[in-house]
């Protein structure tokens, strides 16, 4: 997927759902699921409830994104 | 989403919410120049509702202070109105909500006072962006339709937009489904309906497409550099849309 083709969006974890999967409430009060990427899970970042996030989407598809960063 | 039928109760209330909120933005158009303190505003528009017999539907919503959103320059939305008058060269956006009978509506506009020819641009651009989703708005039509030609015209004249801010349904709440985004691809997204009430909000600014959020609300442009932001309340009907704010 080109970069052009992704969009990254900050916002919150409000639940740890199974499968490193997280509900985020983005800065729009839009609610949408996480999954954590593999650079994330290879370095045992550990993401819970309350923290900051960056979710990154892909244009086709913005409810559901992966979750690249802790902030 | 607030789904309403057309010569319904709801769809009276909502058209007479809509009347106020426009008539307080129209004042406010004429009135508010160089010199004037963000307090009298809030003063203002608070008094006028209270005439109208309807409510403010900002003050209180999760705890927000004032009754209207008042963001100078670099603040984008949810500005709180502050001790400050008006000065030359400033971007003022006013941003109300209404609420009668338990309809809600939400409008927007921003004030240029400045001579600036990059804050013009950037006024007009919003201006035209918000027009131009408008004009595309019909049943059938996906949300990434309205995000695209909001994008392009943001491109066209050179400006960025604001990415992690968004239009929404509203009507019988604040906010309601589904999210409006100023970006997307066409034919994708959430299918508008006839009888659908929507918030269309446009937010440009001159460098900036993050944002950055120090305190609970004022939300500021990253780079702080200026920002405008336009909105409307729409009904879709069968035809196209109804713009009642």
């Amino acid at each position: 997927m080109s970069k052009k083709e992704v969009i990254t969006l900050e916002g919150v974890v409000e639940e740890s759902l199974p499968n490193t999967i997280f509900r985020v409430i983005l800065e729009n009060g839009q609610k949408v699921l996480g999954i954590l990427s593999g650079k994330m899970r290879k370095n045992y970042i550990k993401v819970t409830v309350g923290d900051r996030v960056l979710v990154e989407f892909s244009l086709y598809n913005l409810t559901k994104g992966r979750i690249i960063r802790r902030i | 989403m607030a789904n309403i039928k057309i010569d319904s109760q709801a769809y009276n209330d909502l058209k007479i919410s809509g009347k106020i909120l426009r008539n307080i933005l129209e004042n406010l158009k004429k009135s508010v120049k160089i010199g004037t303190n963000l307090l009298e505003i809030e003063n203002f528009v608070d008094k006028t509702i209270c005439e109208q017999y309807a409510t403010a539907s900002f003050k209180g919503y999760d705890g927000f202070p004032s009754s209207v959103c008042l963001s100078v320059n670099d603040t984008i939305v949810h500005g709180i109105p502050f001790d400050y008058c008006i000065k030359s060269g400033d971007l003022v956006s006013i941003d109300l909500g209404i609420i009668y009978n338990d309809m809600f509506t939400d409008g927007a506009i921003t004030l240029n006072f400045s001579q600036d020819n990059q804050d013009k641009i950037l006024c007009q651009a919003t201006q035209k962006a918000l027009n131009n989703a408008i004009k595309i708005i019909k049943p059938g039509v996906k949300t990434g339709d309205i995000g695209n030609i909001i994008a392009q015209t943001a491109e066209q004249a050179k400006l960025k937009v604001i990415q992690d801010l968004s239009g929404h349904g509203t009507g019988k709440a604040v906010h309601e489904k589904p999210t409006i985004y100023n970006f997307g691809v066409k034919n994708h997204g959430i299918e508008i309906k006839s009888g659908d009430v929507l918030a269309i909000e446009p937010m440009f600014s001159l460098k900036s497409e993050k944002i950055i959020n120090k305190n609970k609300w004022s939300i500021k442009t990253k780079n702080n550099d200026k920002s405008a932001h336009f909105e409307h309340t729409v009904i879709v009907t069968q035809n196209g849309v109804e713009i009642i704010t």
